[in-house]
């Protein structure tokens, strides 16, 4: 819920999502946060909520193409827009980026990590051959607390197309 | 207790649409655009509206253009596509400066010009940065569109010159020759609010400043325009006592408050530095667009 | 059966191999379940009613509207405790529910469960608690002395020729795990409940639930969930007995999850600290004596405040021989946030003020200040101010020398630069205007373990059995997987201890033996010992091994004995062993703006054994981001009590763009005492990485940097 204490009398609306390329309807207070309808009523908990306000990045989505944070995102506004999680980027099996996480041991506690695979992917996507500082710039609104920054600086420059 | 009031949503097709129901629903309904801005208010209950309307489907109001000597850039255009956008780089480096330091990537992703300006928080940065340049914005209500200058857009605290009933569409900035722009702000890591920002562009012809635009982010209850500074640089040529001299008159000007971010006394030095160093790289760099 | 007691050389995944983390694929896809992420069927949310106040005297609670709001199954009290209605680690002073006094800021004082979270928060909302507002005691100096830890070592009439002293100060660092607390209680139809939850310590977890719940241990059995992040901050309970009552009043599932505020007021954080030292030396530069007084806020409840505050004491002087110690080191007690174990655990405070000193005395003597520390470094056979002889690994000296090696990075301006690389970062604000470099060196040490005479073991069950013909070895152990990668070592070192490819680590849980926290840098060598010990038994019977009987041993690992301080000395074999590391920070710094780049950080770190070689360099690395962390910007600010910054957008926490290149060496010189030679890890790298940076900023700016986090307008 992204604002609890506004009065009790919410209108819900008919909200049509299209997550991981499946429709999912529902009548839903439009003003639910994107990251618990996907988490609590889609079942997608690989969506995190690390902080409720945008300032760390572990709930992160594609919403088209576009990294964006699930928890700033009222779902009323992402009806009708293509969203895209961890689960399915996950869906072919792991992606080269998934790899490239694994092999540089790119996380510890991973409660971060389906965020950070998010904003790389959506990086990615929009910009094939980053550099090592366009990586660093791109991913800086995802937290992570074990700090494993050199390492996924590294995961994430070894799926770059360029010289780094 | 009080049954509240039935909350509506709706998404708007049309800006005119839009209008329609913002002048239907009375003051209690808003604008929700990126919501990046909006719906942490309500959930802290600095803002509780009865009504939302939803633009995020009008995408014409998405656009960077060049149209009759300005750039214009439409209200639903996203912190990222000012940031990419080789157009206002070429004309108004001062924008990429400031987006490079907007929030974090994510919330670029999703964030609007029109959001932010209409949000009006001191510490904004693009409040500051359309103030430097001289935008104007479009603001469209029931009796027709008005073209508002940055002069008169902030009204007061958190508070604009987009009426209960209006949608700012566009803002405008006017292409003049020999311009220069800078964006430098201070801040406590990568993607906090500032501690301090200043915002300048300059006009330079025949080696002299023809016109300047300065304006302070996070140094008072609104968004600061240095008029006395502008006096002083107007007319003048560039120079680093010149801009030194600004700075000073800047430091001077700003209204800061104490706050976890920083004392006073260091707010008000970095102004003087910032804006030193913002009006320094906007003549060079109009000095190299003159080139 | 002999061909599968063979051990073949070619298994891959032993001690010391390169080996993927064991939960990575899980994740990376998003599919790892962390406590947060559970469900089950008929499951309540619960959420948590807090004061707003740092000290009040609860006049009344009236939760007659909660109750009567439909949806809403239980609104509980103090009254419905049914056990002892305190919890702590140390001491059980902290109240599960306010009975009648709020001592800090968003203590927990009714909870409520409901059929969905939006019911539950809106019936929280209902809850009318009746505070007497008091006075909260927030200035330490006027708090209650919790413990007092005094150290005097050596001849206390020693004086020295060269003498300098300063006034230190530590701000409160949070443990920021981004997974918040939470977790979800089932009840078993018979007056238990199983408990999952993300945590540290299982055992600790399951006995105060028991006494609170006022059942055996036997009915509450507590099962690992997927920690998000832990750092100290998961050793106290949270929500865990909330749950559980909720859970047996309902006969519902319950689950709760804190949001990001309410983490920030539901565990303890690591001590503020305020410091004054003096060090005097021979004009030599031999250290003579160490005078500290060093003050921690506990805030309002004991949590692990004695043994922080002892930990404090026995590493005050830093890794270095002192003929004379004279550290008086106080824990109290405030209104302020409740303050508690966080990684490095005492020593990173006083680390901040005994480097700064040295660095202030080689300025004095006129001494390089890595000679100076090179000149005064502990080594094995010396005397710690504790008394203790180090009969383990020292190598104060070869780190140091070791660090210095190490090639500095280029000077700007020695190849084409990237303004995102100066102070300011993507800011772009510096072009150089006002940019000074400096360079500064720091070393410090802790314990590996608990101290003081507390009998630390860990428990492991190890079986073999045969799956079609295979070997399958099963490692069932309560230790805590928070991230540092011990379900991958321990599968590694049953690999290595047995042979065998297939090993699968059982989920953790309190249905085998105790293995103690996964803190002080512990968890690898104890339950790696015990797991070690275990395999090791079963090899002994590996010939009984056949297709309808499997081989099964369960052992309890211990370390050699501590013994408490003395009360009156401080002298006392307390320390188990010794881990230590040294860290070089090169950082740039706009003078102007006090604006800070750190361009590098250096390492040199030993740790006896690397068991995975890139989950070492992990928690090294991610060590450094906590101590820069620290260093530069994160800090719970508070004011009369009052939690000024609890989310984070103004508690700030390191982005990719704060961290700096790592340049790491690791060494490896065995502990004679540990399994495979190995030391503790964790810990070391968040001790000396802050006071290395402020260092840096010293020789950069000139300023005297004696707090940290440093703030900006501290440099110019």
């Amino acid at each position: 819920m992204l604002v609890p204490e506004r009065g009790g009398a919410v209108v819900p609306v008919t909200v049509v999502l299209c997550v991981n390329g499946e429709r999912h309807e529902f009548e839903i207070d439009p003003l639910e946060r994107l990251a618990d309808v996907l988490r609590d009523r889609i079942g997608l908990v690989g969506t995190k909520v690390g902080c409720g306000e945008g300032a760390c990045g572990a709930c992160a989505v594609l919403l088209d193409g576009r990294a964006v944070a699930s928890c700033l995102l009222a779902v009323g506004s992402a009806a009708g827009h293509r969203i895209e999680t961890i689960e399915g980027l996950s869906r072919d099996g792991l992606t080269p980026l998934q790899e490239a996480f694994i092999a540089a041991d790119a996380l510890q506690c991973g409660f971060c990590t389906p965020g950070q695979i998010v904003a790389a992917t959506g990086l990615l996507r929009a910009e094939p051959a980053p550099t090592r500082a366009a990586v660093r710039q791109a991913m800086s609104g995802n937290i992570c607390r074990c700090g494993c920054y050199p390492k996924i600086e590294q995961a994430i420059l070894s799926c770059s197309g360029g010289d780094g | 207790m009080q049954t509240p009031a039935p909350f509506g949503y709706e998404r708007a097709t049309s800006v005119d649409g839009a209008i329609a129901s913002l002048q239907r629903l009375g003051p209690e309904a808003r604008i929700i655009a990126g919501g990046h801005s909006l719906l942490p208010m309500m959930k802290l209950r600095l803002a509780n509206p009865e009504h939302l309307i939803d633009i995020n489907d009008l995408v014409e109001l998405s656009y960077i253009r060049e149209q009759d000597g300005e750039i214009r850039i439409g209200a639903l255009t996203r912190h990222v596509a000012l940031l990419k956008s080789e157009l206002l780089a070429r004309h108004f480096p001062v924008f990429a400066d400031a987006e490079t330091v907007i929030a974090d990537p994510v919330v670029r992703n999703r964030g609007t010009i029109g959001g932010s300006l209409c949000q009006a928080d001191a510490a904004e940065d693009l409040s500051a940065v359309c103030t430097a340049v001289k935008a104007k914005v479009v603001i469209r209500g029931a009796a027709g569109e008005r073209v508002v200058g940055m002069e008169d857009f902030h009204v007061g605290p958190y508070q604009t010159a987009v009426g209960a009933g209006d949608v700012l569409t566009e803002v405008r900035l006017p292409l003049r020759p020999g311009s220069g722009s800078a964006h430098e702000k201070v801040e406590r890591r990568a993607g906090d609010w500032a501690i301090a920002a200043a915002s300048a562009a300059v006009w330079i012809a025949a080696g002299r400043i023809t016109d300047v635009g300065i304006g302070l982010s996070a140094v008072g209850l609104t968004t600061i325009h240095l008029t006395r500074a502008e006096d002083l640089l107007r007319g003048q040529a560039p120079s680093e006592d010149l801009f030194a001299e600004a700075g000073a008159i800047a430091a001077a000007d700003c209204s800061p408050g104490a706050d976890g971010r920083g004392p006073i006394d260091y707010k008000r030095h970095l102004v003087g530095v910032l804006t030193h160093r913002a009006l320094r790289r906007a003549a060079a760099r109009a000095a190299s667009q003159e080139a | 059966m002999s061909t599968t007691r063979t051990r073949t050389p070619l298994v891959r995944g032993r001690v010391g191999e390169l080996m993927p983390r064991r939960d990575a694929e899980p994740k990376v896809t998003g599919a790892f379940a962390y406590s947060s992420d559970l469900e089950a069927e008929g499951m309540l949310f619960a959420v948590t009613v807090r004061s707003p106040h740092p000290h009040a005297r609860i006049a009344a609670i009236d939760t007659a509207a909660a109750v009567a709001t439909a949806g809403v199954h239980a609104v509980l009290t103090h009254a419905d405790v049914p056990g002892r209605k305190t919890v702590g680690m140390h001491r059980a002073d902290q109240p599960v529910l306010v009975v009648d006094v709020v001592r800090y800021q968003g203590e927990p004082v009714v909870i409520v469960a409901a059929d969905d979270l939006e019911t539950a928060r809106r019936a929280a909302v209902l809850v009318v608690v009746t505070y007497e507002v008091l006075e909260p005691v927030a200035d330490p100096e006027r708090g209650e002395v919790l413990r007092d830890v005094r150290i005097r070592h050596g001849d206390q009439s020693l004086g020295a020729d060269v003498v300098v002293s300063g006034s230190y100060e530590v701000g409160m660092q949070d443990q920021a795990f981004l997974g918040p607390e939470s977790g979800l209680a089932i009840p078993d139809g018979d007056g238990g409940v199983d408990l999952h939850v993300a945590t540290q310590w299982l055992h600790l977890d399951q006995e105060q639930i028991c006494a609170a719940l006022d059942l055996p241990p036997a009915k509450v059995r507590v099962h690992l969930a997927g920690v998000g992040g832990a750092f100290g901050g998961r050793e106290d309970v949270s929500m865990q007995i909330h749950a559980c009552l909720l859970a047996l009043r309902t006969g519902r599932p319950v689950k709760m999850v804190y949001t990001r505020e309410e983490s920030f007021f539901g565990h303890v954080h690591r001590h503020p600290a305020w410091m004054r030292y003096e060090h005097g030396a021979t004009p030599e530069g031999d250290l003579v004596y160490v005078r500290a007084e060093i003050l921690l806020d506990g805030g309002a409840y004991a949590s692990s405040s004695p043994a922080v505050v002892s930990n404090a004491a026995c590493f005050a002087a830093g890794p270095y021989r002192v003929q004379r110690a004279t550290i008086d080191a106080r824990v109290v007690m405030t209104n302020n946030p409740p303050c508690g174990a966080m990684r490095g655990f005492g020593a990173v405070q006083v680390a901040v003020a005994h480097e700064a000193q040295m660095d202030l005395l080689a300025a004095a003597l006129g001494i390089d200040p890595v000679d100076l520390r090179v000149r005064n470094a502990l080594k094995t056979g010396d005397r710690m101010i504790t008394g203790q002889v180090i009969d383990g690994p020292a190598p104060v000296r070869e780190l140091l020398e070791g660090l210095r090696a190490m090639p500095l990075p280029l000077e700007r301006g020695s190849l084409r630069a990237d303004l995102r690389e100066l102070p300011g970062g993507v800011a772009n604000t510096t072009h150089g205007e006002g940019v000074r470099r400096g360079v500064g060196y720091a070393i410090g040490f802790k314990n590996m373990g608990f101290a003081e005479g507390f009998d630390d073991y860990s428990t492991a069950r190890v079986r073999v059995s045969l799956v079609n013909g295979e070997p399958l070895v099963e490692v069932h152990t309560a230790a805590c997987e928070v991230g540092q990668g011990l379900v991958t070592v321990l599968e590694q070192i049953a690999r290595t201890e047995l042979g065998f490819e297939h090993v699968v680590v059982l989920p953790a849980d309190t249905t085998v033996g105790s293995a103690g926290s996964s803190s002080a840098s512990r968890q690898t060598w104890m339950t790696g010992g015990a797991v070690k010990a275990a395999c090791e038994a079963v090899r002994e019977r590996l010939h009984e091994l056949a297709a309808d009987r499997s081989v099964e041993e369960t052992v309890e690992h211990h370390h050699r004995p501590t013994f408490p301080l003395d009360p009156e000395t401080g002298q006392g074999d307390a320390q188990v062993a010794l881990c230590f590391a040294a860290h070089r920070a090169v950082c740039d710094v706009d003078t102007d703006l006090g604006l800070v780049r750190v361009v590098e950080i250096a390492t040199t770190q030993d740790v006896g054994r690397i068991m995975n070689p890139a989950q070492c360099e992990g928690q090294i690395q991610g060590g450094i981001a906590q101590g820069l962390g620290l260093a530069l910007m994160e800090e719970i600010k508070t004011e009369n009590g009052l939690v000024r910054n609890p989310n984070f957008t103004d508690y700030l926490i390191p982005t990719i763009l704060d961290m700096p290149p790592v340049r790491l060496a690791i060494s490896e010189t065995p502990h004679p005492d540990a399994p495979y030679g190995l030391n503790g890890v964790g810990e070391p790298p968040t001790i000396a990485s802050t006071p290395a940076i402020a260092a840096a900023l010293r020789a950069a700016t000139g300023r005297p940097v004696t707090r940290v986090p440093v703030r900006p307008d501290d440099l110019i």
